[in-house]
């Protein structure tokens, strides 16, 4: 019992409000798009069934073969129950559902933030809420294992190397540009190292990784962590549309928002609102990312010489220890077993297996994580930033996204797509 | 005219501009000077981050940030305005705008005074400005921003 007890905060009541408002909202917010996703489906059917029936009538009239008719036959099935779900009829349309779903891209995602930001920052939220809004947004953590039901290693190893590689370099490549420059331009080494970090790895975590190692002042911290979430804030609802301007693929966008978007959060929801496909290789990539948190650590230490501060937070083993993400183990023991197609787990699209269950329950997660966020995202927070760390957050998230860019676009949409395998 | 001055400091650049005038004011008047440094745990929020690692080091780093600067503020301000009659320091904890505020309402006080960053243009609208909402807030005392 005591153990048990150990394991549970002291303080858990002051979640409880928080969580619950979190988890209505979430619940509102997924019923709306579920509405808006079912009156998209049955416009599109509507359209689409008397196509179908012409030319299937055109097909027995060639004498086709029975493969053909049969896939035509069960596509026309999908889709008049798409049409009978609103009890609708051929001919009639829902366009304000299309317009909203396909065009505006109005998912659960963009509702849960936009909606969030609106709330928190017009009528705010009352203090007892507040601890459970903070609480809400790691639980994307159990979502992101969840996860692991939709890879198998050998994308593990192509989009994850792919995307190892990728993220080694664009991390690297920013922390030492962003220390070199601080450096030369007489930055002190506490802002330097976490904006160096911070526009580097995975934005407020990473701030919150280094700050004590790198003995950053608290105002610095500020500038940065606001620096950090404007970018990352206006990153969020700027690329899902540039993607679709510029005809990015899902996997490219995967891998261009889990470079480019400084902020975790802000990565995982603009990769899920841009699409699945999307979604899986940024998650992939990410934890590929998350990784090398302890290195940026280590790669700080030595790059400002810091040799002597606070023997708990260096050394390679003990930096190892304190600074990695153990949950990402969860995440990667999930895609093992998957990969051993064991037929008792099942898959991801295989109903009524647990994989399927698993997945079932994993938008849930997602959506209380936003719902979190977009209740956190304070404008308050954001005009925060300024000073040197606004220069250097905007200069590194201009050459991230620009570069980060070019190089998904070299690299192409084969080597960076999850197949999910069986 | 001034017999309590009440002097929000949190050690910036800004701040010691305050610190100056508000010595100026006590000497003329022969005010006590009562100076109150918020320890704002504004970014201990964000210890809960997605994938924060370290959090208990983050948590302990921010206080103990957070208390060497209220010593050392405290420390000079002590030195400073030793020549007055009356002076002492408040540590308050929370957020400084309702703590200021809160201690306007509470004690006899006839002047606030306080630092601030000059703002030009768009930041006016745009910054995060505490001096300007105590202005705002404050119950009738007058407020004295002085900006660098």
């Amino acid at each position: 019992m005591s153990f048990i007890n150990s394991m549970i905060t002291p303080d858990w009541k002051k979640f409880i409000p928080g969580l619950i408002l979190c988890a209505l909202f979430a619940f509102v917010v997924m019923n709306i798009h579920h509405l808006l996703a079912t009156y998209q489906k049955a416009d599109v059917a509507s359209v689409k069934i008397p196509k179908i029936e012409q030319r299937i009538a055109e097909l027995q009239k060639q004498g086709a073969s029975q493969e053909k008719l049969v896939l035509l036959q069960e596509n026309l099935g999908k889709l008049n129950k798409a049409l009978a779900a609103v009890h609708g009829r051929v001919g009639q349309r829902w366009k304000w559902a299309t317009f909203l779903y396909e065009t505006c891209q109005f998912k659960y995602v963009a509702m849960l933030l936009i909606g969030g930001i609106i709330i928190r920052n017009t009528i705010g939220i009352p203090k007892v809420f507040l601890p459970g809004i903070g609480i809400a947004r790691p639980l994307i953590k159990p979502g992101i294992i969840i996860l692991g039901v939709h890879y198998v290693w050998s994308d593990v190893v192509k989009v994850g190397g792919t995307g190892l590689v990728l993220t080694a370099f664009f991390i690297f490549g920013t922390a030492l540009t962003v220390m070199y420059v601080a450096k030369r331009k007489g930055v002190s080494d506490g802002l330097g190292g976490i904006m160096g970090a911070g526009t580097g790895v995975c934005g407020v975590s990473a701030i919150i990784a280094t700050a004590p190692v790198v003995k950053a002042k608290p105002l610095e911290m500020a500038y940065a962590i606001g620096t950090i979430l404007l970018f990352g804030t206006l990153m969020l609802f700027v690329m899902p549309y540039l993607g679709q301007w510029l005809h990015v693929s899902q996997p490219q966008f995967g891998a261009w928002a889990a470079i480019a978007i400084l902020n975790t959060a802000q990565l995982i929801a603009a990769a899920e609102w841009y699409g699945d496909e999307a979604r899986n290789t940024a998650v992939l990539i990410n934890a590929a990312r998350i990784m090398l948190i302890p290195f940026i650590v280590m790669y700080t230490v030595w790059f400002y010489g810091l040799k002597d501060v606070g023997k708990e937070s260096t050394g390679v083993w003990n930096t190892i220890r304190n600074k990695f993400p153990v949950f990402i183990l969860g995440f990667f023991a999930l895609v093992l077993l998957n990969s051993l197609d064991i037929s008792a787990f099942g898959g991801p699209r295989e109903a009524g297996t647990p994989f399927w269950a698993m997945n079932a329950v994993y938008k849930w997660f997602f959506a209380l994580g936003f719902a979190g966020i977009g209740l956190s995202i304070s404008i308050d927070d954001m005009k925060k930033s300024g000073g040197l760390a606004f220069l250097i957050g905007s200069g590194a998230a201009t050459a991230k996204m620009l570069l980060g860019l070019i190089a998904v676009m070299i690299i192409g949409t084969e080597l960076l797509k999850v197949t999910g395998g069986h | 005219m001034f017999r309590h001055i009440l002097l929000a400091a949190d050690g910036e650049d800004h701040s010691l501009l305050a610190i100056e005038l508000c010595l100026k004011i006590a000497r003329e008047f022969g005010s006590s000077v009562t100076a109150i440094h918020v320890l704002d745990p504004y970014l201990k929020q964000f210890y809960n981050e997605i994938y924060a690692q370290g959090r208990r080091e983050y948590l302990r780093y921010v206080d103990a940030c957070l208390v060497s600067c209220a010593d050392e503020l405290e420390s000079s301000l002590v030195d400073i305005f030793q020549e007055l009659p009356s002076f002492s320091f408040i540590r308050a904890y929370g957020d400084p705008e309702k703590e200021i505020i809160r201690h306007l309402h509470s004690g006899s006080y006839d002047l606030l005074i306080t630092g601030g960053k000059v703002l030009s243009g768009i930041k006016r609208i745009t910054s995060w400005n505490l001096p300007t909402r105590l202005e705002m807030k404050s119950p009738g005392i007058p407020v004295l921003v002085c900006r660098k």
